[in-house]
């Protein structure tokens, strides 16, 4: 119980930066926004929020970062990425849609390095 | 329209025999295209930076005043780039030319200066080591903000909402070759210029204009 598994961190980088790779093709390839590529984002959100739900859990249990406020803000910041991505995205009707996509996937996988950087205890 | 008792209108009007271009795409802005990534990364690096900005000056300024400083003022540049980009007016393309100039200037200065002189930076700001620690993104981002600003800056025709309308203003103002002749010796109007250039005059207007003078001819070449 002292350290987080590394589990989900590792998937939400494979998962960030295969959107990205995914969303950039698409982009190359001159497609708009569709629907896989939503449901992707989907899935990297349904993942962050898994860890956010998991590093709040053990906040609750007592345990501190050395910067806790730096913590919070990327709590509040990492699940709103794929949402303000899709925002974003969605109003351009040409292929730099998917390109702000691959933004939120490329994002999504440096603040898991970051989350670790903040607190090691979260394992990448 | 479905009282048959109406009088006769031009039905096929308001019809969708117009051209469906206006309708099927958004009005073009720095925002749009390529503008949608670039305004998408400067509102990530306004938000990262002015989070990091303020955590720093609030819980430990003293570690390092003039990195985080420095972390403020990049902050306020990319949240000014961010907004005038999003916006797009003419006014706010000249601030966002200003603001990407500032970062790319600052961007700059502070590498050399973190590499020159480490001990003023025990701790990183955006642009220590021309933006190493964030992928030289801030190094970049600029480059590829004053080249958008540059591509919108030589648009032949303004697309700030009224796409068509300029040219068609212009067009009317004209009205005769003779009026098209006191327009263009009113020194120089560039704007004008550009969208003579760019668009394709209507017949009679580059008739008449073929038989003006020389200098003013050669505008109806391009």
């Amino acid at each position: 119980m002292s350290s987080v598994n590394g589990a989900v961190s590792t998937t939400i980088i494979v998962a960030g930066l295969a959107l990205a790779g995914y969303a950039l093709l698409m982009t190359v390839i001159n497609h708009r926004m569709n629907v896989p590529l939503l449901a992707a984002t989907g899935v990297l959100e349904i993942l962050l929020l898994v860890q956010v739900g998991i590093i709040v859990a053990k906040l609750a249990g007592g345990e501190r970062p050395a910067s806790l406020a730096t913590l919070i803000g990327y709590l509040i910041a990492t699940p709103l990425v794929p949402v303000a991505a899709v925002f974003w995205g969605l109003m351009e009707r040409s292929r730099w849609g998917p390109a702000v996509i691959a933004v939120a996937g490329l994002v999504a996988a440096v603040l898991m390095v970051r989350l670790h950087q903040i607190w090691p205890v979260i394992h990448v | 329209m479905s009282e048959p008792a109406a009088p006769p209108e031009p039905a096929a009007s308001p019809e969708p025999t117009a051209p469906p271009e206006p309708a099927a795409s958004p009005p073009e802005s720095t925002r749009t295209g390529p503008g949608r990534l670039l305004v998408a990364v400067y509102g990530l690096f306004a938000l990262s930076a002015s989070a990091r900005a303020a955590v720093q000056i609030a819980t430990k300024f003293g570690h390092a005043p003039v990195a985080y400083l420095l972390s403020a003022f990049a902050a306020v540049v990319y949240i000014l780039a961010t907004v005038t980009l999003t916006v797009g007016s003419p006014t706010a393309r000249r601030i966002a030319v200003l603001s990407c100039s500032v970062e790319l200037a600052g961007v700059l200065a502070v590498g050399t200066w973190s590499l020159v002189d480490p001990a003023t930076f025990p701790d990183a700001t955006v642009w220590s080591g021309y933006g190493s620690g964030y992928g030289f993104v801030p190094l970049v981002l600029p480059v590829f903000g004053l080249l958008w600003l540059r591509h919108w800056a030589r648009r032949p025709v303004v697309a700030d909402g009224v796409a068509g309308a300029p040219t068609q203003k212009y067009v009317a103002s004209s009205g005769s070759a003779s009026g098209s002749r006191t327009i263009s010796k009113t020194g120089r109007d560039e704007e004008g210029e550009r969208r003579w250039r760019s668009e394709p005059l209507p017949a009679a207007l580059r008739a008449g204009m073929s038989s003006l003078p020389q200098p003013i001819a050669t505008l109806s070449r391009h």
